[in-house]
């Protein structure tokens, strides 16, 4: 039953060359790093590359990309079926709506990942150089990973309760976790990007200065845990309260 | 002579609980079921019990008709009322699709799926131990046997219809909820599901479907539900409906140059019912009842011709399908 | 009572009579009603909420500049030069070209009416000429208007009128200019990605994602090969950089400087140190290219 369901899902959310449009955007940093390996590489000391590499990742693809292709394959996940209608044709099955919603976000989250984070993986590693110096691939690998699993699954719990969640999470992206947190650090902990840039920092040096973790471990775990928690349970009541729109 | 003091009164006793209410006979089942979004009532105040066998669910366009369906699948939540699908409470309760089937009228079906995949996926869904072989007969009842591995993206909207009754299907529910399904079917798939409808029916389901058009309820529901503005405003055979519909007296309002003469012509005749008179503002009016509007329409005319008046008007009193339909509903 | 015959009868059908006006009175219809569409009327509330903030967002740096210049007693003051305007309300362009370009386009195909339209005397062409002039119209309202206001503020408050318009009159043209031109940049832009992009809701993604990427990116490209003339065609794809150095030239305010030292778009385009009249050339390019493109896009398929 549930590899149906995920099965239905992933192909929903990847489906009509979403995957095909998302992976050429995805090209981009790759091609970015291929090109400064070309170029400037030589002229870089390896802590320069690092940095580098923290640089763009951050900037191109845990500030921008990232959210933007969790925010297009979460909402597919759900609102995008709730849109086409099949919706109805899950949720009129006898399952429990919880295991609906937790296939649904792993799906996506997967995806979402799968999408994201071998790009940033290259990416970092062409413009570094090296694999494991200070930590910079691991710790971006990781930390892309993070963010594609927050967002996702946040985004999927979004889409469950109002038809607006794509607005909604650019709002959140664009506005909330670019100025805001970033003006206010009280409010940093109730960014993704910052959980992100965390976990990135369990197994990565200090190396840039745009990427310094403003949050602890604990927060950073803690905080990652009850995002996810709190997505799981208040989009399986999304579901379970789910009434069929009435076409206007 | 009476020296016993008067017995005292008997000590106040706490009111009885009120009787447990019956239980739900039919296998769906509503009381005082209302729906409303904001200013608007979709469906106000229907009870209901829906019997074994097909029922149509009969009305004009935004009477309410998938308002309901969908509060009967789960779909949708009550305003206020309570709905049963065999004795529990549709909202809100998952397990219920096990014996409860939807066809919805919007789109649901994944364009990437073949019918086939889609028929078995709902088995998958389902829990059922052999889905293949389930997917196997609903697909063989609907029909669409040649066509099912064919992506349904390419489908015609008939085939879709029936790809989603076969995953409605799959899992043998006693109870089926069809919105919609004539629509945009042609005479033949019209008799096809008809005939499948019958079948399903005759096996002791209970089959609920609505429309908006006389003649597909007609051959096919063994009762039927009429809805009018969100009222429930007939219900039972079919039959029997239609010719309460024409049975019923009809009221015309006449005004001419001398009522009485016409009065004294008219009172012969076979199909007028009843007449009165009365006065207003604008002079002596009369009120004409008939048992059979198409009679009378034909004989009026010539009854007029003879008598020779000014017509000044001839007016239907009470022509409007909600009067039509609440004279049913009262009486 | 049946009749065998049959029989058509005459209920006064009128034929009609009146003057037809015709293919481009269509086309100016429907570039009318987009703008109005535009700005949510004919929307509902939260179109007309998203479209009035966001002008209202574009404005701020013009009323902030005339609040502040009324206060401050300073003598021509300028907080925002005009050339730089564009850049201070990059984002808000973005933001209302990427939701704007989703609902032209995408209302017209979600409700399925470019049937209707193109069985009308409008072609392919006029349909998607009519929604980026509509789009670059609307987009006037946020490129053009708050410098006009802002010029007209600083006349008012010129120590001298007549001898401020005479030195800065000429000012109006490049104001003119470089508003029509990347107002017609974004707008072909934002309807040539939302025609390609199926969805609607994800047409708004990708201009958004498409603009603020591409933008990334370029300065990434430009960092890292010390603007030299590898950047060059990259830069040349980047509208959001394009459109900078074309208001930048027709300001005459290209930043001009030695060593390379890029911190921000306006800096990239003057690293690069291209003759004025590229930039000029490559933002008229990118509206003729693009708006080819989506008129390709919808002769090929609706």
């Amino acid at each position: 039953m549930m590899s149906v369901l995920a099965n239905l899902t992933a192909r929903g959310v990847l489906g009509r060359k979403r995957a095909l449009l998302i992976s050429m955007a995805m090209l981009l940093p790759v091609g970015i790093a291929t090109i400064y390996a070309f170029t400037e590489a030589g002229n870089d000391s390896p802590f320069e590359r690092a940095e580098l590499a923290v640089d763009i990742v951050n900037g191109l693809i845990i500030t921008l990309l990232l959210p933007l292709v969790a925010l297009v394959l979460g909402t597919a996940a759900i609102g995008g079926e709730i849109e086409d209608g099949t919706a109805v044709f899950l949720l009129t099955k006898p399952i429990d709506r919880r295991k609906i919603m937790i296939v649904k976000m792993a799906v996506a989250a997967a995806c979402t990942a799968a999408m994201t984070v071998p790009s940033t993986a290259a990416t970092a590693w062409i413009i570094s150089g090296s694999p494991t110096r200070g930590g910079v691939v691991a710790g971006l690998a990781i930390g892309a990973f993070a963010g594609a699993a927050l967002y996702t699954v946040v985004f999927v719990a979004l889409s469950a309760r109002t038809h607006r969640a794509l607005v909604i999470g650019l709002i959140y992206v664009f506005v909330w976790e670019a100025i805001l947190a970033n003006l206010f650090s009280g409010l940093r902990w109730i960014s993704i990007r910052e959980y992100s840039i965390g976990w990135a920092h369990l197994v990565m040096d200090k190396v840039a200065s745009s990427f310094t973790a403003h949050l602890g471990v604990g927060i950073t775990v803690v905080g990652s845990l009850v995002v996810l928690v709190a997505s799981f349970l208040l989009g399986s009541r999304a579901l379970e309260q789910f009434e069929i729109g009435e076409r206007a | 002579m009476n020296l016993l003091p008067p017995p005292a009164a008997p000590p106040p006793t706490a009111p009885l609980p009120p009787p447990p209410a019956p239980p739900p006979t039919g296998a769906v089942s509503m009381r005082s079921v209302s729906r409303w979004y904001g200013d608007v009532v979709a469906v106000n105040d229907i009870s209901y019990e829906f019997q074994p066998g097909i029922t149509g669910l009969l009305g004009p366009n935004g009477a309410g008709k998938s308002t309901l369906l969908h509060m009967m699948s789960g779909m949708l939540k009550p305003s206020a009322g309570e709905l049963y699908v065999r004795g529990e409470a549709a909202w809100r309760n998952p397990a219920m699709f096990r014996h409860v089937g939807l066809v919805p009228e919007r789109e649901s079906v994944y364009p990437f799926l073949t019918a086939w995949e889609y028929t078995l996926a709902s088995a998958r869904l389902h829990g059922l131990d052999d889905p293949e072989r389930a997917a196997t007969e609903a697909i063989d009842m609907v029909e669409l046997g040649d066509a099912m591995h064919r992506k349904m993206g390419g489908y015609s909207k008939g085939m879709r219809q029936r790809a989603k009754i076969a995953a409605a299907l799959v899992h043998q529910p006693d109870v089926l909820v069809l919105d919609e399904p004539f629509n945009g079917t042609d005479p033949r798939q019209r008799l096809q599901l008809a005939d499948m409808l019958k079948r399903l029916g005759a096996s002791g389901r209970t089959i609920i479907f609505s429309s908006h058009i006389l003649e597909d309820v007609e051959g096919l529901a063994d009762v039927v539900a009429v809805i009018i503005g969100g009222r429930l405003a007939a219900s039972g055979d079919f039959r029997k409906i239609r010719r309460l519909m024409t049975d019923r007296p009809h009221s015309f309002t006449i005004r001419s140059s001398d009522n009485r003469a016409v009065a004294a012509e008219l009172v012969s005749r076979p199909e007028v019912a009843g007449l009165s008179f009365y006065a207003d503002s604008h002079g002596e009016a009369m009120v004409v009842q008939t048992s059979d509007f198409g009679d009378f329409t034909e004989a009026i005319a010539p009854v007029l011709v003879r008598t020779g008046v000014d017509l000044h008007e001839l007016r239907p009193a009470d022509d409007s399908l909600e009067n039509v339909f609440s004279y049913l509903v009262n009486g | 009572m049946s009749d065998t015959r049959g029989e058509i009868y005459d209920l006064g059908y009128r034929n009609y009579d009146g003057p037809r006006l015709g293919r481009s009175y269509a086309v100016r219809s429907l570039a009318q009603m987009s703008v109005r569409n535009t700005f949510g009327l004919g929307r509902g509330p939260m179109a007309k909420f998203l479209a009035f903030g966001l002008t209202l967002f574009a404005f701020i740096p013009a009323i902030a500049q005339l609040v502040i210049g009324a206060v401050v007693p300073v003598e021509d003051f300028t907080f925002i030069a005009p050339e730089e305007f564009f850049g201070t309300i990059q984002v808000i362009l973005v933001l209302f070209v990427a939701a704007m370009a989703s609902e032209l386009v995408g209302n017209d195909r979600k409700n399925n009416t470019l049937v209707l339209y193109f069985s009308r005397p409008i072609e392919k062409e006029d349909y998607v000429l009519a929604k980026i002039g509509a789009l670059a119209v609307a987009l006037l309202a946020l490129t053009l208007l708050p410098q006009l206001l802002l010029f007209l503020g600083n006349w008012m408050g010129a120590g001298d009128g007549t001898e401020w318009i005479g030195d800065n009159w000429t000012e109006l043209f490049p104001i003119l200019a470089a508003a029509v031109l990347v107002s017609a940049q974004l707008a072909s832009f934002g309807i040539l990605v939302a025609a390609l992009v199926t969805k609607r809701a994800f047409a708004l993604v990708s201009v958004l994602g498409g603009l603020l990427v591409i933008w990334i990116a370029t300065e990434i490209v430009v960092d890292l090969t010390d603007a030299g003339a590898g950047a060059i065609p990259v830069v040349m794809l980047s509208p959001l950089h394009v459109a900078r150095g074309a208001t930048l030239v027709l300001f005459g305010a290209v930043p001009d400087f030695g060593p390379f030292d890029a911190t921000g778009g306006d800096m990239t385009v003057g690293a690069l140190d291209l003759p004025g009249f590229v930039w000029i050339v490559a933002i008229v390019v990118h509206i003729a290219i693009f708006t080819a493109l989506a008129i390709r896009k919808y002769q090929r398929s609706v």
